[in-house]
Order: C-alpha cells, then structure tokens, then sequence
C-alpha cells in the first residue's frame, strides 16, 4: 500500500472499537474501551500491568468474550462473538505474550502454518500426491521462506532447524514471520521484546519497520517506552481497563494522568 | 515436511552411491536375517538368547564406536528405498521359509492386521493428540460390520471392508462430535466408556452379532481363486494362510504410504500444530473443532478394514476378542513403537505379537516376562523405539 492510498483512506477505520467490556466474574478487566486503527498505523499501546492491553488482544482475535459493546472491522463487521479462526481469515494475526510455538516443528513449518487457510489441496490429493498438490506445496513453502527471510534472512538459510533448538529471540521472529505469511490487514503485537536484549529490541525493531513498510497495519503492546515511541505514530494508554490517554508520544507522556497511572497519585503530585 | 528432515542430515562421508547403497543392502538383509532367525528358531531361551546378543551388539557399538553406528543409521536413512525393497523381499518370502508350519504365517498376518489398526490409532494417539483408549470399540465395529454383511446380507469380502470402513468412519466422526468440549484426560474416559458400550452391545443384541456364540465367516475368494485352498506360484505351493499373509501385507503398505503422505503434508502439520497448542492454533485459521472430529474419523476409519481382515483371517468372532485388553494392546503398540511415527508403530505391532508368541514357552512366567520387556524398552527409549522428530521436541504449551 503506497502512502496516497493511506491518506486517501485514512477517514474510514480498519478497526473500530466502541465501549469495549469484558468481566472475569466481578472484575472489570475492560470497562468501556473506544479505539480506532487506521490503515498504515503503527499505534502503541501501553499501560501498567493488568490494564487490560492483552485482553483488548484477545477479544479482538476472538479468544476472550466481550460482556458488551463492540468491535468493527473494515467498517460493517462485527468481530465480538467470532470465531477464532475466521478472525484471523479476515485479515487480523497476532503474536503472543509467552511465544506460543509448536516446538515440535521446524521453523519453516512454523511459519506455514500461517498459510493454513490458503491451502486448496484437498485430502484426495494428498494422498494422490498429485502434481497439482507438489506445485501448491512448493509455492507456499516459497512465500513461507520469503516472511522469515523478512524478519531473520539468518533463519531463513537454516528453515529446517526445529524451533525447541533455537533462541528466544529467533522463536520471536518465527511467530511474528507466521503472523504475517499470510499478509494480514492488520497485526496485532503482544510485547514483541519481552525478555530480548538491547541489540534484539533494535533489530526486532527495524524487523518491524519493515513489515509496516511492506503495508500492514500494527498495534504493538510494549513496555520499553523508547521501543514505542521510536515506531508509533500514535499511542493509546490503558489504565483500570479504561483508555486514559491517546495521541502523540511525546504529548502523552506529559500528560498527567498517563504520570498518575504509572508512578501513583502521590508521586505524579511531586512531579 | 521431507524437506525440512533432509536439511538437517549431513552427507554421507562416503560419496560414493554404490558404497552406499551395498552398506544399506548389506544393514537390511542382516536386520532381517535376525528378525527371521528370531521368529524361526525353535527353542524359545534361544531366541531371547540372540535377541539380548543383537541388543548388546548395537548398544556396544552406539557406545564405544559411535561413528561407524552412525555411518550404519546415515546409511539406512539416505538409502531407504534400498531398505524399503529388500523389507518387502525378505516379507514376501517369509511364507516360503515356513511352508511346512503356517502358524508363523498366521501370526505374522495378525502382525500385518494391527499394524494396520495401529496406524489408525496413531491419527488418534501420535498426530493429534487424543488419547483414544476404546480403538477395540471401533475394531469391534469394523470386525462386526464386514462380517454381518458378508454373512447376513450376502455381500463379497471385499465391498465389506469398504463398508466396515465407511460404518467406523461415521462412528469416529460421531465420537468425535460427542467428544467436541473435552480433550485430553475427560476424552480417554470417553473413548474408554465407548469401548465397554462396544462390549456390551455386542453381548447384548444377539439378533444382530449374535452375541456370545459368535459369527462365522466364510473364506473370501478374489478373481476366483478361494482363500481357503493353497496358494500355487508356478512350482511353489505355499499354504492356505498365506492368502490373507499377502492380502494384509498390500492393506498395510498401502495403509503406510497414506499414513506417510498424509503426516508430511500440510495435513499432518495442522495435527501437529493444533496438538501442541489448540489456542494459537485457532488463531492462525485452524478450526480446532471442525479439524479435531474429522481426524478422529480418520484415524477410526481404518479400524474398519483391519477389523474385516481380523475377521476373515480368524475366520470366526465373538465379543470376547474385543475387550479392554485389546485397547491395551494397540495403545502399546504405539507407543512402544514411537507416536507418531507411521513406521515405527509396526514394529510396535511386531514387537506386541510375537514377543508373548515366543513366550508360550515360559507358561505363567509369560505375561511378567512380557511387561519387563515393556518396561525395559520404555525405560531406555521413554519415546518409544522409533520417536517421530515432532514428538520428541514437543513440550505442550498452555
């Protein structure tokens, strides 16, 4: 997506989010979000634990029911009650907290997994092996090189390596390669950096310049405050499950109560 | 993926093809010069006297000479369609060796009928993940379905193999429908219920099984050739169980190729996925549901024909043969044999039927001999034999 397009259609959010609520028994995890992605976007979220950034995720991908309100995708959709799966075969992928990989499996058969939706080879062919099926095979296994070359060109000379023999930082590239070998809408980054080092927050940094760059819509929920105010072009802050705060980095982090929400009442009054 | 397994092999360090392949032919016939003299040899302390030699032999080797044992597993591993041809030679000539005494060749048939069955077991147990402890249930059903309709409805053999398949196809996806909220642990008691209703059923509606006097079936005949007369190849006659030696042995092969084809493709990578972690499975466009019933239909579908096969070659059944025990037996047989691996549950099987075979000899000693054998193999391989790569790596997640 060139950068017209993204003006021209940045009126219209991909995903509207409009009085978000979910309630674990009497806790009001979210209460009462409104958020708006606009193509193009990498927005950060962020907030102190138990904000309900993840929970936001996870509603949004399907994993966590909403106790009201609603969630718009592509302007007429309504996200709140479906399915996992069809969520992400229309356009959303996301990547997790704790790296949620088969470790059983080679990196490349990793990120093919990403492609499940895409495969039209059906059992009769498998079992047949048709050549129809090897072509199939062979063009998906193509495109699953190409996303771990994007995030890990390393990686993708070694696709065969299983994924319980390598690092954590290149389990995080595999999942964010997975993420978006099917070239989703809209992806949805739940702290990429956890547990990275200060050499692996940059590269997975620039890994994820590059996937904006190729057209994807990102939210990014992160801690590491330089890591999101050098990608965002916008940042939401949660608190007590509400949205405190939304706007440019450097606007928001003068913002009181963004201060108020990390440092507490006493502290902010001193600052 | 074949591929990806390729990558992380390194060259053999002899270049030479032909060195390669005479090392591979050379491995093979000698693994299979033992398992014969294993089977063959008539005094029982005997057998078990070589098979401990054999063992220590290649643990010895594994030790104290680790190269040449990986020169010998590289050698096998890259040439394993020489391998593959001298195993079908060397089980195709079997009967030959045994002309006089078919009861080797009856085992080895039954060897063939639940290695079949084991690899239905293994979509359930080693692919997917769901620990199905009633598969007698569904052999039942199968064994039930092409003897009834060979019997009671006239069908041929053949077409009752096609429906005994399609009948524990629809059973599998019914349990599987049933079972679509619970998985690991609540599952098993599922399947485990399923098994004894099995039992009880065909105990119970003796107008339809009838019940404990058991059915009898008739021998099947193809291209008009009866399998109940002795099979002529030119000058050599071998005996009468050999029909169903080698009809088995053409289900199982055909039988392993599909496990194969169906394990390395996109198929079978979806198993794994969803088996290791259904929820971010379910994020990447898996329906874990939908995916999760139709493998097990699957995977009970080819108790349908390993099931008419045990009946025809048996010639008779009765519930009794379908109790827990023979649930037992296919779950050990799979992992003994390595879950998930479409060949190593045969050997499973082989293991499974002709260890307490050759027990016979040590009368009630017999079943406290077979489980330390059990016990042994699972405490050095706690993967089984022959672990698949995805299976070994694999820690569940959430």
């Amino acid at each position: 997506m060139t950068f017209d397009q993204i003006e021209s259609s940045a009126a219209t959010p991909l995903l509207k989010i409009r009085d978000l609520r979910v309630n674990f028994g009497g806790v009001r995890a979210i209460d009462g979000v409104d958020l708006d992605i606009f193509p193009g976007e990498v927005v950060g979220v962020i907030g102190p634990n138990g904000s309900g950034k993840t929970t936001t995720f996870n509603v949004v991908t399907g994993l966590v029911a909403a106790s009201g309100g609603s969630v718009r995708w592509l302007g007429d959709r309504e996200l709140v009650g479906a399915a996992p799966w069809i969520i992400y075969k229309s356009g959303i992928a996301r990547t997790f907290q704790n790296i949620r990989l088969p470790l059983g499996l080679s990196a490349l058969e990793n990120v093919m997994v990403g492609l499940y939706p895409e495969e039209r080879s059906n059992w009769l062919q498998v079992i047949l092996n048709s050549r129809r099926q090897r072509n199939r095979n062979s063009e998906l296994h193509d495109r699953a090189e190409c996303a771990l070359r994007l995030v890990s060109p390393a990686l993708a000379l070694s696709p065969g390596r299983l994924v319980a023999e390598l690092s954590y930082a290149d389990r995080r590239r595999i999942e964010i390669a997975r993420a978006i070998v099917a070239t989703p809408k809209l992806l949805l980054l739940d702290e990429p950096t956890a547990g990275m080092n200060a050499t692996e927050t940059r590269e997975l940094g620039d890994d994820i310049k590059k996937v904006s760059a190729a057209g994807i819509t990102i939210v990014l929920v992160e801690h590491k405050m330089k890591f999101v105010s050098d990608l965002s072009s916008r940042v939401a802050v949660f608190n007590l499950g509400r949205k405190i705060a939304e706007g440019r980095y450097d606007d928001i982090r003068s913002d009181p109560r963004v201060i108020e929400a990390y440092l507490g009442k006493r502290r902010a009054a001193q600052a | 993926m074949s591929t990806a397994i390729s990558d992380r092999r390194e060259p053999l360090p002899t270049t030479a093809v032909f060195g390669g392949s005479a090392l591979a032919a050379t491995i093979s016939i000698g693994i299979w010069c033992l398992l014969g003299a294993f089977i063959l040899i008539p005094s029982e302390r005997a057998s078990f006297g070589l098979a401990a030699i054999a063992i220590a032999a290649i643990e010895l080797s594994r030790r104290y000479a680790p190269r040449s044992f990986e020169i010998a597993c590289d050698a096998i591993s890259q040439k394993a369609a020489v391998f593959v041809c001298v195993s079908i030679l060397a089980v195709a000539a079997f009967p030959l060796l045994v002309r006089d005494d078919p009861y080797w060749i009856h085992v080895i048939t039954l060897v063939f009928i639940y290695g079949f069955a084991a690899q239905g077991l293994n979509v359930h147990l080693g692919e997917t993940g769901a620990i199905n402890v009633g598969y007698a249930g569904l052999f039942a059903i199968g064994a039930y379905s092409s003897a009834i309709s060979v019997v009671d409805f006239g069908a041929s053999f053949w077409m009752s193999l096609v429906y005994a398949t399609a009948i524990c196809w629809a059973v599998g996806l019914l349990i599987g429908a049933c079972t679509i909220r619970t998985s690991g642990d609540y599952l098993s008691l599922v399947t485990l219920g399923f098994g004894l209703i099995v039992y009880q059923l065909a105990v119970n509606m003796t107008w339809l099984t009838h019940g404990t006097d058991g059915v009898h079936i008739p021998s099947p005949g193809l291209f008009g050739h009866s399998f109940a007369a002795e099979l002529q190849f030119g000058p050599i006659q071998l005996p009468k169980e050999a029909n169903f030696y080698y009809a088995a042995l053409l289900f199982l092969l055909a039988a392993m190729l599909l496990s194969r084809r169906i394990s390395n493709s996109w198929i079978g990578r979806t198993w794994a996925a969803m088996r290791q972690d259904p929820v971010g499975a379910g994020c990447f466009g898996i329906n874990v549901p939908l995916t999760r019933m139709f493998s097990f239909a699957f995977g009970s579908a080819f108790a349908g024909v390993a099931g008419g096969l045990y009946a025809g070659t048996i010639g008779f059944i009765e519930p009794g043969e379908f109790s827990i025990f023979m649930s037992i037996t296919l779950i050990c047989m799979v992992i003994l044999g390595g879950m998930g691996n479409w060949w190593g549950v045969v050997v499973g099987a082989l293991i499974m039927i002709v260890v307490p075979e050759k027990l016979r000899d040590f009368q009630e000693l017999r079943y406290l001999l077979y489980g330390v054998v059990l016990l042994v193999i699972l405490v050095y391989r706690p993967y089984g034999l022959f672990a698949s790569v995805r299976r070994k790596h694999e820690k569940l997640i959430g």
